[in-house]
């Protein structure tokens, strides 16, 4: 046996016809149903009555019908009714068993992009879309630089700051390293000093030979830090204060110093440290000071040697 | 539609919204109950008319008029459908005892998909078609079936809470199983 599918649908209808006094839904259910208003459950029985009772499908078509009217009529009434969306779900178009197969969802995407006026709407604000994001990137590609000179700048002040560092880190081990130096020295010399050697250095005229040049030899033994050495003057008169001028080899003064005093000897006693006069020539002027005039009293050529 | 309308705007509007109420309900109608051709469609809008003009003539307020509306006019509409199914049925039902009694000779059929014959095998048909659709798993069964009472697969989606797609894909898988229940009882049926 063959049938139509029209014949297939008439053929169950004809089994599905409403039986009197059966329990058909009541009509605010199947208006329910049309706006949606029904949950799960509820919408599964009315389903499985609607498949076995042909006129309630029927009414519930019939529901389904007047939507459009209704969405029609509530505008005309209220132009603000238009905006509403209540009414869901969207109405559905009429349709008959067996009718004219609807176009696919490709030929209806094809006939909507086919409109000029679409494509105008569509244009317009691809086109303003398109600018703001443009000026967009603009700004950004501009935030970008400024962002990048900034971080270049940063990189430049760290990297100075870093030299900066290092530098004060080299002065800092330097001045430590002064510290412990000047704190080795402070201690060397607060320790006794043994076998400091004395050397009496005589005046021009008492030493031997007649010559201004003439050179005294002090000799420095190893391991020692001081030495003392003895001014000897003769027949200078007296000042009120002496003063004491060391110069090396290139007449550079390595020394300056006030405040020596004279012994009932006729002698300045002076302690040097050989960090001071390393081994070298020097001369040692011993200037008498009054009322802001120096006078050279005695002038020493001397000869530092170490042993 | 908020606050009370004026005479003249409810009249006015009210005549245009019932012209096209009119011409969507003898459409509908026709359409979905087409066993009920004869119904009397004066009375159903006779009845919808009245309950509209009652909503719009209210004085409460009303928020969403198109729902409001909606729900009116469709609730309007299959109650008076139903009654006038009813009072046909019941006026046919009482004919039929008549003529059961006054005429005891039936007139031969005219029509051969009338006969005996044709009537008994399409009942077989029928309970073939039945049993074919008990076998197919429930929502599949749902979309064949409510596919068969004349539902769209939207109109479907729409009752059941799916997607039109998802209607649509079931549909075509209880068909498709439909067929090959069926082919099996000796039916083949033509599918798109």
């Amino acid at each position: 046996m063959k049938l139509t599918k029209d014949q297939l649908a008439q053929l169950y209808q004809q089994q599905t016809a409403r039986q009197p006094h059966s329990a058909c839904p009541a009509t605010e259910e199947l208006t329910q149903a049309a706006m949606g208003e029904m949950g799960e459950a509820e919408r599964g029985r009315l389903a499985d009555h609607l498949l076995g009772c042909r006129d309630c499908a029927g009414e519930y078509q019939l529901a389904l019908s007047l939507q459009s009217w209704a969405l029609t009529a509530a505008a005309e009434l209220q132009p603000a009714a238009k905006t509403e969306a209540q009414l869901a779900p969207a109405p559905v178009p009429l349709r008959v068993v067996a009718s004219e197969p609807k176009p696919g969802w490709s030929e209806r995407l094809r006939g909507w992009f086919s409109l000029p006026a679409l494509g105008y709407a569509m244009a317009v604000p691809l086109l303003l879309v398109s600018l703001a994001l443009i000026g967009w990137i603009a700004s950004l590609r501009r935030e970008n630089a400024q962002l990048a000179e900034a971080a270049r700048h940063n990189a430049q002040q760290a990297s100075q700051n870093q030299l900066s560092a290092d530098e004060a880190a080299r002065r800092a081990q330097q001045s430590e390293t002064q510290i412990a130096d000047l704190r080795k020295n402070i201690e060397e010399l607060s320790q006794p000093q043994i076998n400091v050697p004395i050397t009496d250095l005589m005046p021009r005229e008492s030493s031997r030979g007649q010559g201004n040049d003439e050179v005294q030899r002090i000799d420095l033994p190893a391991g020692t830090n001081l030495f003392t050495v003895i001014l000897n003057v003769t027949g200078q008169p007296n000042f009120a204060d002496y003063a004491l001028e060391v110069l090396d080899a290139q007449g550079q003064v390595v020394y300056q110093g006030r405040g020596l005093r004279k012994s009932a000897e006729n002698t300045f006693t002076v302690a040097l440290h050989q960090r001071l006069l390393p081994a070298g020539q020097y001369q040692f002027k011993l200037y008498g000071l009054n009322k802001g005039q120096r006078t050279l009293v005695q002038n020493y050529r001397v000869q530092l040697r170490a042993q | 539609m908020s606050g009370k309308l004026s005479e003249t705007e409810t009249d006015s509007r009210f005549t245009a919204i019932l012209e096209q109420y009119d011409q969507v309900l003898r459409q509908a109608v026709a359409r979905f109950c087409p066993r009920d051709v004869g119904l009397q469609i004066d009375e159903i809008e006779q009845e919808v008319r009245i309950r509209l003009w009652r909503a719009l003539k209210s004085e409460r307020e009303i928020r969403e008029p198109a729902s409001y509306l909606y729900r009116i006019a469709a609730t309007a509409t299959i109650d008076a459908v139903r009654r006038v199914k009813a009072r046909r049925e019941d006026s046919l039902y009482f004919s039929s005892e008549e003529e059961e009694v006054e005429d005891d000779l039936r007139p031969l059929a005219a029509n051969p998909d009338d006969s005996p014959d044709r009537i008994v095998e399409q009942q077989q048909t029928q309970q073939k078609i039945a049993a074919a659709m008990a076998q197919l798993p429930d929502n599949r069964r749902r979309a064949v079936g409510l596919y068969l009472e004349g539902l769209s697969s939207q109109e479907i989606g729409n009752l059941l809470g799916w997607t039109e797609a998802k209607a649509r894909n079931l549909l075509y898988r209880g068909l498709s199983d439909l067929r090959d229940l069926l082919k099996a009882e000796g039916i083949t049926y033509e599918t798109d």
